[in-house]
């Protein structure tokens, strides 16, 4: 087991835990900022198979303007999710 | 039930990533399908390299002295298969125009001064030192996309992000002030322009659309200079100003929609 390959592992650990918090998080604010976590580890995900461009769009576009916008958009409508059950 | 179907999702999908993760081969191997071609996957990775015909390989081989570009996946993506980009760029040049049709039909009036709220004096001031850094880095990653990784998409994006930042905290009349809505609707249409003009020199030249190097266009210099590669850096500065007119446009259209929106409730 070389360095790389346990930290790609725990990175892909993250993606994942990231990736439902994201999901079934009840605060819309805090799920944005775990969405861009999870960018985030997509980035690094690309960058350790080796494909900087890919892992650069992912940074700036995933991580970056996703999140931005997201934020924007929360600005606008209420920070919790309504209607549950 | 449902307090044990979440952990249950995790444990299922953490096993099965790792379970893919341990099986991929090896990154960079020659013997992998979409490398070596049509040749048998058992022969040594020396003579796949030597032998195979495949596309993967004849990139890696002469895109340096084919394109004068050090940035193989550049030259593959603005160069060899600059079609495709032309249309991925189009198709940005389409959303924003689609955005744009749907967000100012109605109210968009734009009356209000795009901000109900005042941010702390640490988000201004951080923004403030930080944006000119941002746009910077955005205009590095544009001119050094045939050098090293990036382009004008990543560029473009950054930008984009750089004064959405600003609009945020400043609000959009400030922010307007620096860019109007005007330039960067030309910015666009000029990005999208001096991709098509590249392309049409080719056939000027007596080439097809989009040929490079053959065509001569300059600056056609050492591969690894700033000044090399023919088209790749004009249609990343093209690229750039396409995306980032777009996004910049695109974020101020949904601002002064939501303003309209509220001055009229």
């Amino acid at each position: 087991m070389d360095l790389v390959l346990v930290s790609h592992i725990i990175i892909l650990v993250f993606l994942v835990v990231t990736a439902l918090a994201a999901i079934f998080l009840e605060d819309l604010f805090a799920s944005v900022i775990v969405y861009s976590a999870y960018s985030f580890c997509m980035c690094l995900t690309y960058l350790i198979l080796r494909s900087a461009e890919i892992a650069m769009t992912e940074a700036a576009i995933g991580a970056g303007l996703t999140t931005i916008l997201f934020v924007a958009a929360l600005a606008r409508t209420s920070r919790k999710e309504e209607d549950k059950e | 039930m449902k307090k044990l179907f979440i952990p249950a999702c995790f444990i299922l999908l953490c096993f099965a990533m790792i379970l893919v993760v341990l099986r991929l081969s090896p990154v960079g191997d020659p013997r992998l399908p979409s490398y070596s071609g049509y040749l048998d996957p058992k022969t040594p990775a020396e003579e796949i390299v030597q032998k195979g015909q495949s596309v993967a390989l004849y990139y890696n081989k002469n895109a340096v002295s084919d394109v004068n570009s050090m940035n193989v996946v550049s030259a593959m993506i603005l160069d060899y298969r600059a079609y495709d980009t032309l249309y991925e760029a189009v198709i940005l040049f389409t959303a924003m125009i689609c955005v744009l049709s749907v967000l100012l039909f109605g109210s968009g009036n734009g009356s209000g001064s795009g901000k109900d709220w005042v941010p702390s004096i640490n988000v201004m001031d951080i923004t403030k030192r930080m944006v000119p850094f941002i746009l910077m880095f955005g205009l590095y990653i544009i001119f050094r996309g045939h050098l090293s990784a990036g382009g004008g998409f990543q560029g473009g994006v950054i930008i984009g992000a750089g004064f959405i930042i600003y609009t945020i905290v400043f609000g959009s009349e400030k922010a307007g002030r620096y860019i109007p809505e005007g330039i960067l609707t030309i910015m666009n249409s000029l990005g999208m322009s001096i991709f098509v003009c590249f392309g049409l020199l080719g056939i000027i030249t007596g080439y097809n659309f989009l040929t490079n190097k053959i065509a001569g266009i300059p600056p056609m210099g050492q591969a690894g200079v700033l000044l090399s590669s023919g088209t790749l850096l004009w249609i990343n500065i093209g690229i750039g100003m396409n995306v980032s007119g777009a996004i910049i446009r695109i974020f101020y259209a949904f601002q002064k929609n939501a303003d309209g929106e509220r001055s009229n409730v």
